[in-house]
C-alpha cells in the first residue's frame, strides 16, 4: 500500500497557489484524525502533465479566470475516467466572480454537468458525520464575496461516484493558516477535508 | 397519267406530307403505342392491387412460425431475392398487361383498320381516309379524296379518342400505386407482410393479426442538414437528437402498442395501417412495438453525436506582457464545425486586483456573419486604449464558437486562453530599473575577492621588498579580511535571527552572547557548523521549512559558515606575516561564498514554499497503530463484465430455441454495452445483422464474445495509492 500524497494542481491560467497553507493543514488533519499512511508535505502537479494521473484526489483553486489548455483537458478527462476526484474551491467566494464562471463552464466541457450534492450524500459522513451538508465557513457568514451562505457543493458525477466536488465556499481560505495554529479553533474547521480525503480514497 | 408521272406526284404529295397512307401509318404506330401503353398501365394497376390484396391477407396465421419468421427473411427460405407475394403480383400484372394487349388487337392493326378507326372517330371524313390508303385509284381520285381529307379537321378528334383511351387503365394504375404507396413495407420489401414475427417470445393468438413489418421513416432535425430516410425493420438506428421518427405498419392501430424505453407512444390509425410518432433523445432508448398477440419489434436507437465547434486561437500567438496599455491587437482565429457554424466570437476578460480584491470585466468582440456553413475565420482588432486598462491587470483572450443545435445544443467550442497583462512599475521586467546595491552576500563576494588580488601581488611582490614591508602589508590585508569576515558574522547572525545587534563580537568588547561565542571563538569544526545550521533551521525541535533535502537557511549559511572559518585561516595567516599560506584559505572563502549566492532562492509563483507536516507529532508519536481501517478491497471489475457475458450466453441459449427473443436479447444487450464496451457493441451489430440476414452468424458471434471476454480496455492504471491501513 502506498503513501497518500495531498496534490495541488498548477494550472497555466490563473492563480493557482493563492492558498499554500491549505496541503499542510489538510496533511495535518489526515495525520491527525486517521491512520492513512500519508506523507508529510504535498506535491505541485501540473494538471497538463501525466504526472497528474498518479494521484488519487487533486485540490484546484484560485481567483483568477480559468482557462484549461487541450493537454490539461485531455490529461483532466483521462484522471475522472480512471476514478480520481478534483476537488475544485472558489478562492473568491463570489458566484459573480471570473473564476466561478470560467472554472464551472471548463469543467462542464471536461466532466459534465455540475449539480447540486445532496446534503445527505456519503461524502458528509465518510469520516466525520456533517447533518447538515458542507460546513460553513468564516468567510461566508462574514458576508464576503458573493454575500451568499452556499448551502450545496456542485458535483459531476461518473455513476454514483463523486468525479468533480466543486465549492463555492471558499474552503480555500478558510483552510490556509498553519496548522500549528489549529490549537487556537475549539473545533477544527478542516474536518470536512478528511472526510474528502478519506471518500476520495475509498469510492 | 403514266405511272412515273403518278410516282413524281406521290413524291411531291411526300414531300408535302400529304400523302393518306403515309398519315394512317403514323397513325397506325401511335395507336399501336397506345395499346402497348393501356397494357403495362393496367399491368401496373392489376400487380400492385394483387399485391396490396395479399399484403391484407399476410395476418392470417400460418401456424408455428420458422427462424426465417424471427429474423426477418421471406419464408421461402434463406436468400430468396424477391418474395413470392411480389412474384405474384408480377404474374398478374403480367398477365393483365398481356390480355389487354391481346384484347386491343393491335398486333393486328392494319392501315385499314387504322383508317377505319379514324373514320369512327371523324365521320365526316365519309371513308375518304380509308379509300384513299388503297393503292389502285385513279390520280384524279385521288387528288378528290384529298382534296375531301384536307377539307375534314380530323386529327384533334382522333388525338383526343387517344387519350381517352389511356384514362382508365392509367387511373387504374395510381389506384394500385396509391394502395401499395400507401402500405408501409410493401413497396420495399414485398411480401415481408407475409411473416409472422412472433417477437421476443411471444406465442400469436388464434385468428391475432401478425405485426408484420415495420417502416421507419427517420427526419434528422434542421440543424443536422441531412435528407430524410426510409428503413424497413432496422435493428440499429443512428439519428441526432431531436430528429423525428415515424413507426408505420400494416394491420390495425387498435392492439398495436409502442413504447420508446419505459414511455408509451401513441399509435393510431393511418390509411389501411397504423402510424407512431416520436422525436428522438440524446441517450440511448430502445423502441418497442408489439401487437397483442401479434408479436413483438424491437429497434435500438443510439444518438449521433454533435461535435462542439473546434475553435484555433491565431492570433495573439501567445501571452504577452506589455509596458503600456495601450495600441490595438489583432486577433485571429479558425472555427470549425461538423454539421454548421451558428455564431462566433472573441470573448476577453479584464481581471483588476490583487490579493483577496478582484475586479472583472468582459466583453466580445467580432462576430460571425450567419450561414458561414462549417468552417470560418473569425478576425477582430482589440484597442488596449479603449479598456482603461492599469499596471497588474490582464486581458484574458479567447474565441467562442456554437453550433446550430437547436435541440440538445448548442454546442459550444472555445479556443485556448491567451492572456496579455499590463506590466507593473515595480516589476524588473523593464531596463529602466533604478540602480540598486548589490546584496550583502555579493559585497561579501567582492571583498574577498579584492582581498585575494591584493594578496596574490603581495606575494608576487615579497621577494622584492623587504621582510618588514610584507609583513606590514600582510597585516593591513589582515585586518580587511578581519571586518569581512565580521560582515559574514553579521549576516549569519541575522539570519540566525539573533536580530541587527548580534553577529560576531570580539574577545573582550563585554558583551555576551551566546550564540556568537562559538563563533567568536575561532575555527569551527564540521561538527560545530553543522550544530550551528542546526540551530538555524529548527525551531523548537522540529523542522519547518525544507528544500529538497536541506534547508534553505542550511544551504545558505553552511557555506556562510565555511567562508567564516576560511576567513579565520586566512587571517592568522595574514597577522604572521605570511601572504602565501594566507591564499588558499582565501580561495576557500570565495568559493564558499559563490555558493552561499547560488544557494539563494527565489520563491517565484512557480514554488509556493513547501509546509512540512511532522506527522509523529500530530500523531503523538508512540502511539500503537488501531485496528485496521475502514477501507474495504474494491470489487473486481471483472464481476461487471460476468454480468454481460451472462447474459450474453443467455442470448445464445435464446437464440437456438426461439430465435426471433433471441434477437431481441442481443439487440438489448447490444444497447446495454455500446457505452462501455463500443468495440463489443460493434461484433453484436454484426451478429444481429447476420443472423436476421440468414447468415452464417457463427463468427460474428464469436467476435461479439471474445469483445465481451476480453479484460478492459486500459492504456494503464493508476499505481497501488493508498488508503486506511
Amino acid at each position: 500500500m502506498s503513501t497518500f500524497t495531498f496534490a495541488t494542481v498548477q494550472y497555466e491560467s490563473g492563480d493557482w497557489d493563492s492558498a499554500p497553507l491549505v496541503p499542510a493543514n489538510l496533511i495535518d488533519s489526515i495525520a491527525r484524525y486517521t491512520e492513512i499512511d500519508v506523507a508529510p508535505s504535498g506535491v505541485v502537479v501540473p494538471l497538463g502533465s501525466e504526472a497528474a494521473l498518479r494521484y488519487p484526489l487533486l485540490y484546484l483553486t484560485g481567483h483568477l479566470p480559468v482557462r484549461f489548455t487541450a493537454q490539461e483537458k485531455q490529461v483532466l478527462t483521462r484522471f475522472l475516467d480512471r476514478g480520481g476526484l478534483l476537488f475544485v474551491d472558489d478562492h473568491n467566494h463570489d458566484v459573480d466572480g471570473m473564476f466561478h464562471k470560467t472554472v464551472t463552464e471548463e469543467l462542464e466541457q471536461v466532466a459534465g454537468v455540475l449539480r447540486k450534492l445532496p446534503n445527505t450524500h456519503p461524502l458528509y459522513s465518510s469520516f466525520f458525520r456533517f447533518e447538515d451538508g458542507p460546513p460553513n465557513t468564516s468567510h461566508e457568514l462574514n458576508g464576503w464575496g458573493d454575500n451568499l451562505l452556499h448551502p450545496y457543493l456542485m458535483a459531476a458525477m461518473r455513476g454514483d461516484r463523486i468525479a468533480v466536488l466543486y465549492s463555492n465556499k471558499d474552503y480555500s481560505s478558510e483552510w490556509n493558516f498553519h496548522p500549528d495554529n489549529k490549537r487556537f479553533y475549539s473545533v477544527d474547521n478542516t474536518r470536512f477535508g478528511v472526510n474528502l480525503v478519506v471518500y476520495a480514497l475509498t469510492r | 397519267m403514266s405511272p412515273r408521272a403518278a410516282d413524281l406526284a406521290r413524291a411531291r404529295r411526300q414531300g408535302t406530307g400529304a400523302d393518306p397512307a403515309l398519315i394512317v401509318g403514323g397513325w397506325r404506330r401511335r395507336l399501336q403505342l397506345a395499346a402497348a401503353a393501356r397494357a403495362v398501365l393496367a399491368g401496373i394497376g392489376s400487380g400492385s392491387l394483387a399485391m396490396a390484396a395479399l399484403r391484407l391477407l399476410a395476418g392470417w396465421p400460418r401456424g408455428v412460425p420458422t427462424p426465417g419468421d424471427a429474423i426477418g427473411t421471406d419464408t421461402l427460405g434463406p436468400g430468396a431475392g424477391i418474395s413470392w407475394s411480389m412474384a405474384a403480383a408480377l404474374v398478374v400484372g403480367a398477365a393483365t398487361a398481356m390480355l389487354t394487349w391481346w384484347h386491343s388487337a393491335a398486333h393486328a392493326l392494319t392501315a385499314e383498320r387504322a383508317a377505319l378507326w379514324i373514320e369512327e372517330r371523324a365521320p365526316r371524313l365519309r371513308f375518304a381516309l380509308v379509300t384513299a390508303v388503297g393503292d389502285d385509284i385513279a390520280p384524279p381520285v385521288r387528288d378528290a379524296l384529298e382534296r375531301a381529307i384536307r377539307a375534314v379537321s380530323w386529327e384533334g378528334p382522333a388525338r383526343s379518342a387517344v387519350w381517352r383511351s389511356l384514362r382508365w387503365p392509367a387511373l387504374l394504375a395510381l389506384l394500385g400505386l396509391a394502395v401499395m404507396w400507401r402500405m408501409p413495407g410493401a413497396l420495399d420489401r414485398a411480401g415481408d407482410g407475409s411473416r409472422a414475427v412472433p417477437g421476443a417470445g411471444g406465442a400469436r393468438a388464434a385468428g391475432a393479426t401478425a405485426l408484420g413489418a415495420v417502416t421507419l421513416t427517420l427526419r434528422p432535425p434542421r440543424y443536422a442538414g441531412r435528407a430524410v430516410e426510409r428503413l424497413v425493420d432496422p435493428a440499429l438506428v443512428r439519428a441526432y437528437p431531436g430528429s423525428r421518427v415515424m413507426l408505420e405498419g400494416a394491420g390495425p392501430a387498435d392492439g398495436t402498442r409502442a413504447r420508446v424505453d419505459d414511455a408509451s407512444v401513441a399509435v393510431r390509425e393511418a390509411g389501411i395501417g397504423w402510424r407512431s410518432e416520436f422525436v428522438t433523445g440524446a441517450a440511448r432508448a430502445l423502441v418497442r412495438v408489439e401487437r397483442d398477440g401479434g408479436g413483438a419489434r424491437l429497434l435500438a436507437l443510439e444518438p449521433l453525436v454533435d461535435s462542439a465547434p473546434m475553435v484555433t486561437l491565431r492570433s495573439p500567438a501567445r501571452d504577452t506582457v506589455l509596458r503600456q496599455p495601450n495600441g490595438t491587437i489583432a486577433l485571429a482565429a479558425d472555427v470549425r464545425d461538423d454539421l454548421g457554424l451558428a455564431s462566433a466570437v472573441f470573448e476577453y476578460i479584464v481581471s483588476s486586483g490583487a490579493g483577496e480584491r478582484f475586479t472583472f470585466t468582459s466583453g466580445t468582440l467580432g462576430a460571425l456573419r450567419p450561414g458561414s456553413g462549417r468552417e470560418a475565420a473569425l478576425r477582430a482588432s482589440l484597442s488596449l486604449d479603449g479598456l482603461t486598462l492599469a499596471p497588474g491587470d490582464v486581458v484574458h483572450l479567447r474565441a467562442v464558437a456554437r453550433d446550430q443545435n437547436d435541440v440538445s445544443g448548442p454546442g459550444v467550442g472555445s479556443s485556448e486562453s491567451r492572456t496579455i497583462r499590463i506590466a507593473r512599475a515595480d516589476e524588473y521586467d523593464s531596463v529602466a530599473v533604478d540602480q540598486a546595491p548589490p546584496p550583502e552576500v555579493d559585497k561579501s563576494l567582492l571583498s574577498q575577492r579584492m582581498l585575494i588580488n591584493l594578496t596574490e601581488a603581495l606575494v608576487k611582490r615579497s621577494r622584492a621588498v623587504a621582510r618588514t614591508e610584507v609583513t606590514a602589508e600582510s597585516r593591513r590585508i589582515g585586518r580587511d579580511q578581519g571586518r569581512l569576515r565580521k560582515q559574514v558574522s553579521d549576516i549569519i547572525f541575522s539570519r540566525l535571527g539573533d536580530g541587527g545587534e548580534g553577529g560576531e563580537h570580539f574577545h573582550g568588547d563585554g558583551h555576551a552572547h551566546a550564540e556568537s561565542d562559538e563563533l567568536a571563538a575561532g575555527p569551527l569544526t564540521p561538527e560545530a557548523l553543522l550544530r550551528a545550521a542546526e540551530k538555524a533551521t529548527v525551531i523548537s525541535g522540529s523542522p519547518t521549512d525544507f528544500e529538497h533535502d536541506e534547508t534553505p537557511v542550511v544551504a545558505i549559511n553552511r557555506p556562510m559558515l565555511e567562508a567564516y572559518n576560511a576567513m579565520w585561516d586566512a587571517g592568522r595567516a595574514l597577522d604572521g606575516g605570511e601572504p602565501a599560506r594566507a591564499l588558499p584559505p582565501m580561495y576557500i572563502a570565495l568559493a564558499a561564498i559563490q555558493r552561499a549566492r547560488a544557494a539563494e532562492r527565489l520563491y517565484l509563483r512557480g514554488a509556493p514554499p513547501r509546509v512540512v507536516v511532522d506527522l509523529a507529532r500530530v500523531r503523538l508519536q508512540g502511539k500503537e497503530p488501531g485496528s485496521p481501517g475502514a477501507r474495504s478491497p474494491r470489487q473486481p471489475i471483472d464481476l461487471a463484465r460476468a454480468g454481460v457475458l451472462a447474459r450474453f450466453g443467455a442470448a445464445l441459449d435464446e437464440l437456438t430455441r426461439d430465435p426471433a427473443a433471441g434477437v431481441d436479447s442481443l439487440i438489448v444487450l447490444r444497447l446495454a454495452v455500446a457505452e462501455r464496451l463500443p468495440a463489443a457493441a460493434a461484433a453484436l451489430e454484426g451478429a444481429i445483422a447476420a443472423v436476421r440476414a440468414s447468415r452464417n452468424a457463427t463468427d460474428a458471434l464469436r467476435r461479439a464474445r471474445r469483445a465481451l471476454d476480453d479484460g478492459l480496455v486500459a492504456t494503464d492504471t493508476l499505481p497501488a495509492w493508498g488508503g486506511a491501513r
